[in-house]
């Protein structure tokens, strides 16, 4: 009895230390956050285990597809199941497939009919169009074509951003990352995301609050204004710290750094008599 | 309680005032990732604060960022946030350490339980410095 305790408590603490020699290879990343160097690496590890991650998830999925798929096939050539297990199996795994196609589809579909919506490709159609006008029913086709894809394709994106961001929320919580370093990571993934759909020529530019650009702008614009107060503040603060300590105690300029023409007298001077001279000279 | 070191308290201030100026009078929208970015820079800030022996007040500064962004965050995320930001005890002296300990002190009495999460950071944070 107590042989199986000890056991179980050295599985559980074997279990423990995988756990933490993992967190600890993601937490180098963030102890060179700590230093100032947040973002490449653990940007990179993220979607190294991202990368590994949906391919065990899809992998994993397609299995538990083609598995209900068999067993429903098997199931229909003269096993004996229970009604309800035989309708329950297969509409599951139907679904996830559904959405794993639909996902993968949408991604496949974006990828391929993109450069369609390039410019170039749009100047091309046209040009062709001009050789052989389209009617308005291939048009408005078209068109509702192109919007579906757009659709598919958001919606695709969106899904992987909240698929991805979850893993990211169930496995790093552990590591006490800040909400703000997961929302810059969920923000990096949809940018990751917009910038294929840019290199595709999809969008014509990030909108603003995908932009890091866009952000670091704003950024520079409220250091700005930081520094201009900082500056007045400093000046007022350094002209109180003088009028306190002439209080205490007057300063004792060196007169040449006061005024160095404190010494001559001043001269009143009539305006005409000076023109006049101005001109003879 | 530690000398503020070459009046430091008063430079930290102007730069925070000036932070929160920047954030309240930005012409453009003040996002939270915008904000956060910010907290993000205040974290050499922070070290030059603690090195100076001033005993910084998270719950204040972070009160007082909330206000200027128009409670677009709370204040008890951006406090977590700085947090976030402090140095690592491993690079300060002691008696830097017992003002960081100050500073954390007051976060951890208003949100209790926040320290362990940030323990953790700068326990993994000494080992791979080690």
């Amino acid at each position: 009895m107590a042989d199986t305790k000890i056991e179980q408590r050295s599985q559980e603490h074997a279990a423990k230390q995988d756990d933490l020699l993992w967190t600890s290879k993601l937490a180098a990343g963030q102890t060179q956050a700590l230093a100032g160097r947040l973002m490449p690496s653990l940007k990179s590890r993220i979607a190294g285990i991202l990368d590994e991650r949906f391919e065990r998830f899809f992998k994993s999925v397609e299995d538990q597809a083609a598995g209900a798929k068999e067993g429903s096939s098997v199931k229909g050539n003269g096993t004996e199941t229970s009604a309800n297990e035989t309708r329950a199996q297969p509409s599951q795994a139907s679904k996830t497939q559904d959405a794993v196609t639909l996902v993968r589809g949408a991604f496949d579909a974006a990828l391929s009919e993109a450069p369609r919506f390039s410019p170039q490709a749009a100047g091309a159609e046209s040009r062709d169009n001009r050789e052989r006008p389209p009617t308005q029913q291939q048009v408005s086709r078209k068109q509702a074509h192109a919007q579906q894809l757009v659709k598919i394709a958001q919606s695709a994106q969106q899904s992987w951003v909240a698929f991805a961001a979850q893993l990211i929320g169930a496995n790093l919580k552990r590591l006490g990352l800040e909400p703000s370093e997961l929302d810059d990571i969920r923000l990096f993934l949809i940018r990751q995301g917009a910038a294929s759909y840019e290199e595709l020529k999809k969008l014509t530019r990030l909108p603003d609050s995908l932009d890091p650009a866009a952000e670091l702008k704003a950024l520079e614009d409220i250091k700005t204004l930081m520094l201009a107060y900082v500056v007045q503040a400093t000046q007022e603060q350094i002209l109180s710290d003088l009028e306190l300590d002439e209080q205490k105690e007057p300063i004792g300029f060196a007169k040449p750094i006061v005024n160095r023409f404190s010494d001559i007298p001043e001269k009143e001077v009539d305006p005409s008599k000076l023109l006049e001279l101005g001109l003879a000279l | 309680m530690f000398a503020v070191i070459g009046r430091y308290d008063e430079v930290f201030k102007i730069e925070m005032d000036g932070w929160s100026f920047g954030i309240s009078n930005y012409p453009g929208e003040v996002s939270p990732s915008i904000v956060h970015r910010i907290v993000r820079e205040l974290a050499s800030s922070f070290q030059a604060a603690i090195e100076h022996n001033v005993v910084i007040d998270i719950l204040g500064l972070a009160q007082k960022f909330s206000e200027s962004a128009k409670s677009l965050l709370h204040p008890e995320e951006i406090a977590l946030a700085m947090v976030a930001q402090l140095p690592n005890p491993a690079i300060l002296t002691e008696e830097q350490r017992c003002v960081l300990g100050q500073v954390l002190d007051r976060v951890d009495q208003a949100h209790s339980g926040a320290l362990n999460n940030f323990y953790r950071r700068w326990n993994l944070g000494v080992r791979d410095a080690a």
